[in-house]
């Protein structure tokens, strides 16, 4: 199934991914379901969705981040650039090479960095990884990298250790990070929530501009579409471990397909004017370890049009308005 | 029906072998407001603002290092312990994480009754009735009662938190980040709830928030600080529809949204609060910050009774 339709052919390409974490013995729940997923050369892609969707855990698929243990990760195609790679569960190779291929920035600054080490001597080290140069010239090459993703004094905060860091300089260290290597592919997992209005509109506009330099492509992770809808080209909604919905970001946000992007947009309280009540979706985001346990579409059960199809078939994807909608009834998403 | 009036906060950082303070945050300075019955205010700010300490201060979880909190004209700061107990019971509190607001060893009727047992002398089949009619006020069934915290989802918590509030029936309720933790989804329902309970009772709420949207939903009036100081306050739609002050604007114009530019509208951070900038604390990061005025004098809050704003040079 071509989900992504995209001119250029994708830099990345997932088909059928299953990935599913052990619940106890022999008791397995499956975290993301066979989800299809596409990122096209120097596109930005927008992965929403709200607590326990799977939108992390694949990340973490392509990133070959999945735990070795009590993990089972499967995909019937996974292709980067042409070439195939897995998504395996366990840290070690998978056929990408971390930090060229894709790299990633994390939602916790804090604790992806080491605190026992100098923000220097971790990005030295992480330079030193693929090029072999000597200390210094990897040095200078770190101080190049903190000035590009606009740290003031770079000097002096190669000598600071992370907790010395406001949470936007952080951030920031993350992302000159995972950017020493040139990557094609840069996967941001929520950079922003942590940090505060002002300070995540200047990260926000330092990847952006990253990007539109480099020409590499991004996979945004966020809950926030406010941020989908500047950042990204197009946008895939994910609920329950499984797409609800994929489009392009303008069309998705104008006029949605799915009951569950309509809600997720109508249930935001707006900037401009009171909304009175707001239309909020009843019920709550079932866990990873309930999605079994619902026959059909996963959505039917807070889901205002759902009928007995809902509740016994579960909707295949198919093509609505120019996207792709997993809805027995789409559409109806006027300007929300 | 509530008055703050020059609260100020300060917390000593310690260090040495006696622990002396070796320098203070400021975490409120001179903050002054009103608020009217069933008014809802909300107070805006990012992290270090001092939003979070002048509602802790409100309900006396910290102590103001000075000026007064009247409610019918008592101050309530200036009360004893003993004193300020048939005070606390009209001042309730709705905390931002309700995974770690809930006490997970006691059940929802204990939790939720609590208040009732300590301010009043109802039997217990009185509370439980109590609790069971409020339980499903806020949107539970009954049988939430026998249950223990980890038995709920997060936006459910937070419906046990908010009851846990209105039980004592206060005239004030401050809810800190109320939705913060929630899913998106979620937020919604507990943001209408928030709205029905403002409508069936005559109370009087404080919102403080981050998100400007869910402060334009919920509050009448809003006042913006920054390093402890109201930089702004009026009606919510003017302030975030025509904000006079400079930060006001940037935060708004900071909000991500769908076909707006991806611009910073500040550059830089908020200082530290131990050493605030002097002169007005926002003039290092004012596009408008004129040397000589700014960095020297401290504008005061100004304008027409409805919409104030601290500046020099004000927008508009």
């Amino acid at each position: 199934m071509n989900v992504m339709t995209e001119t250029r052919p994708p830099l990345v390409s997932v088909r059928g991914l299953d990935v599913a974490f052990a619940m106890g013995r022999n008791a397995w729940f499956t975290a993301v379901d066979g989800i299809d997923l596409d990122v096209g050369q120097g596109e930005a892609v927008g992965l929403v969705g709200e607590s326990g969707c799977g939108k992390t855990v694949t990340a973490l698929a392509l990133m070959g981040l999945l735990p070795e243990l009590g993990c089972r990760a499967q995909a019937g195609a996974a292709v980067f650039a042409g070439r195939e790679f897995s998504v395996r569960p366990g840290y070690g190779p998978n056929g990408l090479a971390r930090g060229r291929d894709v790299s990633m920035v994390f939602q916790d600054a804090l604790a992806a960095l080491d605190p026992v080490f100098t923000i220097g001597a971790q990005l030295v080290e992480a330079i030193r990884v693929y090029e072999d140069c000597t200390k210094d010239v990897a040095r200078e090459a770190a101080i190049a990298a903190l000035v590009r993703v606009g740290i003031p004094d770079p000097e002096s905060r190669m000598r600071a250790y992370p907790h010395h860091l406001s949470g936007g300089m952080r951030q920031r260290v993350m992302i000159a990070m995972a950017l020493l290597h040139k990557p094609r592919l840069l996967i941001a997992d929520e950079p922003t929530t942590a940090l505060d209005v002002t300070i995540q509109a200047q990260v926000l506009s330092l990847v952006d501009r990253l990007r539109r330099e480099s020409g590499m492509s991004i996979l945004f992770i966020t809950h926030d579409l406010g941020i989908v809808g500047q950042l990204t080209d197009r946008v895939v909604v994910m609920y329950a471990g499984m797409i609800a919905e994929a489009g392009p970001t303008e069309r998705v946000l104008a006029r949605p397909q799915h009951p569950y992007t309509i809600g997720l947009l109508l249930s935001m309280p707006g900037m401009h004017g009171r909304a009175g009540r707001l239309a909020a979706i009843p019920g709550r985001v079932p866990s990873p370890a309930e999605f079994a346990s619902i026959p059909g579409c996963r959505f039917a059960p807070r889901c205002l049009r759902a009928d007995e199809c809902c509740r016994s078939e579960v909707p295949p994807l198919s093509e609505v308005a120019g996207g792709w909608v997993a809805c027995h009834h789409p559409g109806g998403g006027a300007d929300a | 029906m509530l008055e703050v009036a020059n609260l100020v906060k300060r917390f000593p950082v310690r260090g040495g072998v006696f622990r002396k303070p070796l320098a203070w945050v400021h975490a409120v300075s001179d903050v002054s407001f009103a608020l009217g019955q069933r008014e809802s205010l909300g107070l805006v700010g990012e992290s270090g603002s001092g939003k979070t300490t002048i509602g802790r201060c409100l309900v006396r979880m910290e102590e103001p290092s000075s000026g007064k909190i009247r409610i019918e004209g008592v101050d309530l700061a200036a009360l004893d312990a003993k004193a300020l107990k048939p005070w606390r019971r009209r001042v309730q509190y709705v905390f931002q994480d309700p995974y770690s607001a809930l006490n997970p060893r006691m059940k929802v009727g204990s939790i939720v009754g609590e208040g009732l047992s300590v301010h009043t002398s109802l039997s217990r089949d009185e509370i439980r009735g109590r609790v069971e009619r409020l339980l499903v006020d806020v949107g539970l069934s009954e049988e939430a009662l026998g249950k223990y915290p980890h038995e709920f989802s997060g936006g459910q918590r937070q419906r046990i938190a908010i009851a846990r509030a209105l039980i004592l029936d206060p005239e004030l309720l401050v809810l800190d980040e109320p939705v913060s933790a929630l899913d998106v989804s979620v937020q919604a329902q507990i943001l209408n709830l928030l709205a029905d309970i403002r409508e069936q009772r005559s109370l009087a709420t404080i919102l403080i928030s981050h998100n400007l949207a869910v402060v334009r939903q919920v509050t009448d009036r809003t006042a913006v600080l920054y390093l402890g100081r109201i930089v702004e306050i009026g009606p919510t739609a003017g302030v975030l529809d025509t904000p006079r002050h400079p930060y006001t604007a940037s935060l708004v114009a900071s909000v991500p949204e769908a076909g707006r530019p991806v611009t910073p509208a500040l550059e830089g951070e908020i200082p530290s609060n131990i050493t605030p900038p002097p002169g007005c604390a926002f003039h290092p990061r004012c596009p408008r910050a004129r040397q000589g005025v700014c960095d020297r004098s401290l504008p005061e809050l100004a304008g027409d009774a409805g919409h104030q704003v601290a500046c020099h040079f004000p927008l508009g």
